[in-house]
């Protein structure tokens, strides 16, 4: 090690690198606001999972707190090892190659922490704008579907989630057919059904709902009288004056894991409008992949084809 | 440890992952330790083995 600096300088890199990227991706994983990517399993880690985890962890700490353990063992054998190793330093190799080693170990050494210095400055960039509560955008599409216990599946996205897993729609661009989630919320769970939707939550979207298609019917010049789904509303215009109703009278229910409100200045909330008398019939909602790095279809959904 | 997340989530991709405290806080703190001992943090026998590194 002392007479090879290739071998010094690969060995210190890696010293330092890994930790970053151990640290980096705990940052990751753990921290920030709850994923929309994977479903929301409320389980930690179990009894099993503990006791299968704990003996690597105590040898850990063991080894680390005490290492005479194994080098009163280990050393008299690798101290004989040491003994009768040949000499294969760098200062032989070099006079047989007449290789400057020092300007070779410099320049990788400058190459080294510039690429260094790059991962920090990409490591703090990561940090400052992909942390926190990044709005993540969640595409879905609303099909035509009789169904009755669909659209339920949306009103109730956060099914089983009743205390923590609020939804909050936040934005929808009409001309893409894509609804961007802000708050974190959870939009998965599409298939759970739920068979009951009470008379407030009735109330709460016809009140929303009467909003949204005045709205909506400014948009939607072109006329798709035939299409069930009418209109899908969730423009700052709209939402400005629908989310002090929304956030009343969203809370209300939220015994049902119904929560669409808008906690924050900024948030907008989605109204949809719907056409004919009974909400439940008329529109199935499907949510995507919410797949990061799927385009968004270009089909608008609501407005017609 | 990653096969704890995989067992419940089906993925192994950093980029659908954010926000385990909330869900999984003794799967963070038992994550975090591994990680110091990753990082090599004095007390841990990965500390021991940079030591003799130098």
């Amino acid at each position: 090690m002392q007479l090879h600096p290739i071998v010094a300088l690969g060995s210190t890199t890696a010293i330092v690198l890994a930790p970053a990227y151990a640290l980096w991706l705990y940052h990751k994983i753990s921290y920030g606001s709850f994923t929309n990517y994977i479903p929301r399993i409320y389980q930690d880690i179990t009894t099993k999972e503990v006791q299968l985890l704990l003996p690597l962890l105590i040898l850990t700490m063991w080894l680390g707190i005490n290492p005479n353990i194994l080098f009163n063992d280990i050393s008299l054998p690798i101290l004989g090892i040491l003994a009768n190793l040949p000499v294969m330093g760098i200062r032989s190799f070099s006079t047989k190659l007449n290789i400057n080693w020092t300007f070779i170990s410099k320049v990788l050494l400058w190459v080294l922490s510039f690429l260094l210095l790059c991962f920090i400055y990409f490591l703090f960039i990561n940090i400052v704008y992909c942390s926190g509560d990044m709005p993540q955008s969640s595409t879905f599409e609303v099909i035509q579907s009789s169904n009755s216990s669909n659209i339920s599946a949306f009103l109730h996205g956060t099914t089983g989630s009743n205390d923590s897993g609020v939804t909050i729609v936040h934005s929808i661009d009409l001309s893409r057919g894509v609804v961007t989630d802000v708050s974190g919320g959870f939009m998965d769970n599409v298939n759970n059904q739920i068979n009951q939707i009470s008379e407030v939550v009735q109330d709460s979207v016809h009140a929303v709902q009467d909003m949204a298609r005045d709205t909506a019917n400014q948009v939607e010049t072109s006329s798709s009288a035939g299409r069930t789904v009418s209109a899908v509303v969730g423009s700052v215009v709209a939402a400005n004056a629908a989310a002090n109703l929304a956030a009343t009278v969203f809370a209300v229910p939220a015994g049902l894991g119904l929560a669409a409100v808008s906690a924050g200045a900024g948030l907008t909330v989605l109204a949809i409008g719907l056409n004919g008398e009974n909400i439940i019939e008329n529109v199935a909602q499907t949510f995507g992949t919410a797949d990061p790095t799927s385009p968004a279809s270009d089909s608008n959904p609501w407005l017609g084809d | 440890m990653v096969g704890i997340l995989y067992d419940r989530y089906h993925t192994r991709t950093i980029k659908y992952y954010r926000g385990l405290v909330m869900i999984m806080p003794g799967f963070s703190v038992l994550f975090l330790l591994f990680t110091f001992a990753n990082i090599a943090v004095p007390g841990t026998s990965g500390f021991i083995s940079e030591f003799l590194t130098f």
